[in-house]
């Protein structure tokens, strides 16, 4: 089944009313002109007639490829308009398509247990976790029953193990980066901007040929909506490829996102939002009416400068084979210090801003961060009394500070106009950033709305490094190369568990213990799998655990790989408590479970064909996750692959939440330095 | 040690912030990244002072901005108060020079005649009158393995400078040719005009005119000669 939603509202499907229903068929049909290429129309029928959006393309876009092709679309007769009410439309996809295209190729079966609701009063004091406790261990309870076994069939695979690896169960091609990078962004999610006139402006990989033809059809494809619904398209979904694309039209710039990853439409619609968000950040609406402004042929793909096409690059990236939880968590990573320390340097900034109102009078000083680590780990705000940014335009300025910390500007201070789409699109801020230690990757940011403050800013910024360099406590988290911050998952009795990231819902911020991945991990399944012997097996992986094989943040494609494995764990995990349009937990609260089952092999590519795999080759997958959202936090876990026993995990989910909530104040930046 | 601000103004990717990579860290990236915004940094070199041949200090501050034609709007901030521009064309593209030359004519028109100035501060009598110009064109080594690559003839673009009353060299940010001379010549030229400054304030105290200059912006370093 396809469904093609195109409501703002996202109401449920067949919102029949009479004579004003419709059905799209997306009809497989071959081109006269090329056998080998496939047409996929849309084909609105009603009482009235039938009208059709054809487009052409090679089966690439219907299976799991990006859309490329040459494009002949038309768009049809006047008589559409009778669907201008048309709010929903169901689509049924025609069944000779499904069997040319591939089944969701997983290698492991996600196994989810029906999520357990319960409401809560929503007044939950810090305190009153004790009651949450009881009432999650109630549930639990309740809940535990037995799993049917995994899909491989217990008796053909090897005994699960438990241990601290974190394998992959999505099909690799999906989620891991082969040594052929380009092959899972490629095929798996992509990026388009257009114009409105169709003119491309931005594609995640640069193929000049098929992005034309691809920014027609895409262009065609909201056209069509618009003329003849009046309405937005928003989603297309293949059910049967879980193949998601998701649309985002704005004036003047449509943007689609194409993924195979599993993300919600909510959360694309957000991606797709990030991106519109950073060519406003880089160009303010105001320039972007302006420059569409009687040129609505205007080519803004040749606008941008090549920094931008690289900032967008990066961004891509960020959201498709990386971990950003960022976006879909609508919150911003704490860097964890210890509470002393963070109240210590929130009170020398002040101090020093005190002392300086001289040379930095208010009004110059708007804002003011630390941060630390790659990831851009707040350690220290600096904000105006009622006054704070929004998340989502300090998402787009921790973008840009990771890609200069990539870029390697230790030697420069930057001083970079940005603009905060929902702080004044139409204005920029100015950004005084300075990284204080390359190693550390921690950096200063400073903000301003006066274009001329450069010097003052930097003033203030040296005297304040100055003041809590003096601090060897404060010095030897912030400027020293040896970062001494961060905890590790052994430091929480939170027994069985991989990993985790707790969102506090009042400080839009989240914590994750450091990344401790098994680098062997993956010589293990490509090395030993040939190895007859399975108990000899099973005493590598049980040898693995030991600490010294724990390899810490390090460069390479084993931390991506890694980190994309992360993300995508978490991404079904947060799917699971929402629903597609992202409505959730409101004022609810969510406990959730789930199963992933699979094995691993070494014909990872011959998923699927289980039959031919031999036993000692095999390994089975079992990991567990565990989402629990409350209107005050959200805890989002991953157990050690063959850990099932939900009371384990949920009672190690309880002392992380005790944990956390002991800690608050060393994990959580709770007001800043204020002034 | 004397400190005096320069900026780099030009097209984008003529090679400004190659220029100032290879002065202040010595290094070459082929593929680097077009600036955002601007970029702020220092590096200090030695001059010999022509009368009594001690060596003398000097610190550029300087401000590697984005040639990039929307950010222009920006580009009054970073020259309004240099004491140095560097404008920087590429030999393989002839527009570039056009490009440096409106910059020329900019910073001539705006920076020379600093009652224009006013909205900023108490600093308008620095020494802008002085503004040391050097023109420059970069990617020479491209010329040097393929002649057929220059766009830009040596002589027009010497001609241009004698008539303009600019200082000029042609440069190659990749194989480090004439680089640090640059800054070396133009380091000399602000040292020179610094102590004819000095001298003229000197003369006119001792025939008891009164010092007219207005005092600068309190800065952490007193020995900054402008801020
Ligand atoms: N062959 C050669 N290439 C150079 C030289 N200098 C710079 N480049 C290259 O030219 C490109 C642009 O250089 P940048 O230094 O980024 O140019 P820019 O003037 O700073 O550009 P904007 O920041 O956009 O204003 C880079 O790919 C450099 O590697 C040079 O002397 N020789
Ligand atoms: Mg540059």
């Amino acid at each position: 089944m396809v469904n093609i939603s195109n409501s703002d509202e996202h109401k449920t499907f067949n919102n029949n009313t009479t004579n004003k229903s419709g059905t799209i068929r997306f009809i497989p049909g071959f081109n006269s002109i090329s056998k080998a290429t496939p047409t996929v129309s849309i084909a609105l029928n009603n009482s009235r007639g039938t009208t059709d959006l054809s487009i052409t393309a090679p089966s690439d876009i219907i299976n799991n490829n990006s859309i490329s092709s040459t494009s002949s679309h038309r768009l049809l007769p006047e008589s559409t308009k009778s669907y201008s009410s048309l709010r929903d439309i169901e689509i049924s996809f025609d069944e000779s398509l499904s069997s040319r295209v591939p089944n969701k190729t997983s290698n492991g079966n996600i196994n989810e247990v029906a999520p357990i609701e319960f409401t809560t009063s929503n007044s939950i004091s810090q305190n009153e976790h004790n009651s949450y406790q009881e009432i999650l261990t109630d549930l639990l309870s309740e809940s535990f029953y037995s799993y049917t076994p995994s899909v491989c069939g217990m008796g053909r695979c090897g005994p699960s193990v438990v241990s601290n690896e974190l394998p992959n169960i999505f099909n690799k091609s999906e989620t891991l980066l082969s040594v052929n990078k380009q092959r899972l962004t490629r095929f798996n999610k992509n990026f388009f901007i257009i114009s409105d006139a169709g003119k491309p402006i931005f594609t995640m990989h640069r193929d000049d040929k098929k992005i034309i033809p691809l920014a027609g059809i895409i262009n065609t494809i909201v056209n069509y909506f618009q003329v003849n619904q009046q309405a937005e398209i928003k989603t297309i979904h293949f059910r049967n490829t879980g193949q998601k694309f998701v649309f985002l039209n704005k004036e003047h710039i449509i943007i689609m996102i194409h993924s195979n990853l599993g993300e919600s439409f909510k959360i694309l619609q957000d991606q797709c939002y990030f991106l519109y968000s950073y060519l406003i950040s880089t160009l303010t609406s105001k320039s972007l009416e302006r420059l569409f402004r009687n040129r609505s042929n205007f080519d803004l793909g040749t606008f941008l400068a090549q920094s931008d096409i690289e900032n967008l690059n990066s961004i891509c990236h960020l959201l498709s084979n990386n971990f950003y939880p960022d976006i879909f968590l609508n919150a911003l990573q704490s860097n964890p210090i210890e509470k002393r320390i963070r109240n210590k340097i929130h009170k020398e900034i002040l101090q020093e801003l005190h002392e300086n109102r001289d040379i930095i009078p208010r009004g110059t000083l708007l804002y003011g961060f630390l941060l630390i680590g790659e990831d851009t780990k707040m350690a220290a705000v600096i904000r105006p009394q009622g006054h704070t940014l929004y998340t989502h335009d300090i998402q787009l300025l921790f973008c840009l500070v990771r890609r200069h910390l990539h870029l390697n500007t230790m030697d420069r201070e930057l001083w970079i106009p940005i603009c905060f789409p929902k702080f004044n699109s139409s204005g920029f801020l100015y950004s005084y950033i300075k990284t204080l230690s390359l190693k550390n990757k921690s950096v200063m940011v400073l903000l301003s709305a006066q274009k001329d403050a450069f010097f003052k800013l930097k003033l203030f910024g040296d005297r304040l490094l100055t003041r809590l360099g003096k601090d060897s406590h404060i010095a030897k988290i912030i400027i020293s190369d040896n970062p001494c911050t961060g905890f590790s998952i052994k430091d929480i009795p939170a027994p069985l568990i991989h990993h985790f990231i707790f969102k506090s819902t009042k400080n839009a911020q989240y914590i994750m213990p450091i990344m401790e991945y098994n680098i062997k991990y993956q010589d293990v399944i490509e090395n030993t799998v040939s190895c007859n012997d399975e108990s000899e097996n099973n005493q590598k992986y049980l040898g693995n655990q030991q600490k010294d094989d724990i390899h810490f943040m390090e460069d390479g494609i084993d931390l991506l790989n890694y980190q994309i494995k992360l993300q995508r764990y978490y991404m079904e995990l947060h799917n699971s408590v929402t629903s597609e349009d992202g409505s959730k937990l409101q004022s609810r609260s969510v406990i959730n479970f789930i199963q992933w089952d699979g094995i691993t092999s070494k014909n990872i590519s011959s998923y699927g064909d289980i039959d031919n795999l031999q036993s000692v080759n095999n390994r089975r997958i079992h990991i567990m996750g565990m989402v629990w959202c409350t209107p005050h936090f959200e805890l989002y876990l991953i157990s050690n692959n063959g850990v099932s026993d939900k009371g384990a995990i949920s009672s190690s989910a309880k002392n992380i939440l005790r944990w956390c909530q002991k800690h608050e104040q060393r994990l959580f930046i709770q007001n800043g330095a204020i002034f | 040690m004397l400190q005096f601000k320069l900026v780099l103004l030009g097209d984008s990717s003529v090679g400004k912030s190659s220029i100032v990579n290879r002065f202040v860290k010595d290094t070459f990236d082929e593929f680097r990244e077009s600036t955002i915004g601007a970029a702020f940094l220092s590096q200090s070199i030695k001059i010999k002072d022509p009368k009594t041949n001690q060596d003398v200090i000097i610190k550029f501050e300087i401000w590697d901005t984005a040639g990039q034609e929307r950010y222009k709007s920006l580009a009054p901030m970073y020259y309004r108060n240099a004491n140095a521009a560097l404008v920087v064309y590429d030999i393989t593209i002839a527009d570039s020079l056009l490009k440096a030359k409106s910059w020329v004519n900019e910073l001539k028109e705006k920076v020379g005649n600093s009652t224009d100035d006013n909205d900023n501060d108490n600093d308008n009598n620095n020494n802008n009158n002085n503004l040391v110009i050097h023109l420059v064109g970069n990617k020479l080594d491209l010329v040097e393995d393929d002649p057929e690559m220059r766009s830009v003839a040596t002589e027009d673009a010497v001609k241009y400078s004698t008539d303009e009353n600019l200082l000029f060299k042609e440069v190659s940010a990749k194989t480090d040719f004439n680089i640090k001379e640059v800054f070396q010549t133009i380091g000399e030229k602000l040292y020179e005009i610094r102590q004819k400054e000095l001298d003229n304030n000197n003369n006119k105290q001792n025939k008891g005119e009164i010092n007219i200059s207005l005092p600068r912006p309190s800065t952490n370093d007193s020995t900054s000669c402008c801020s």
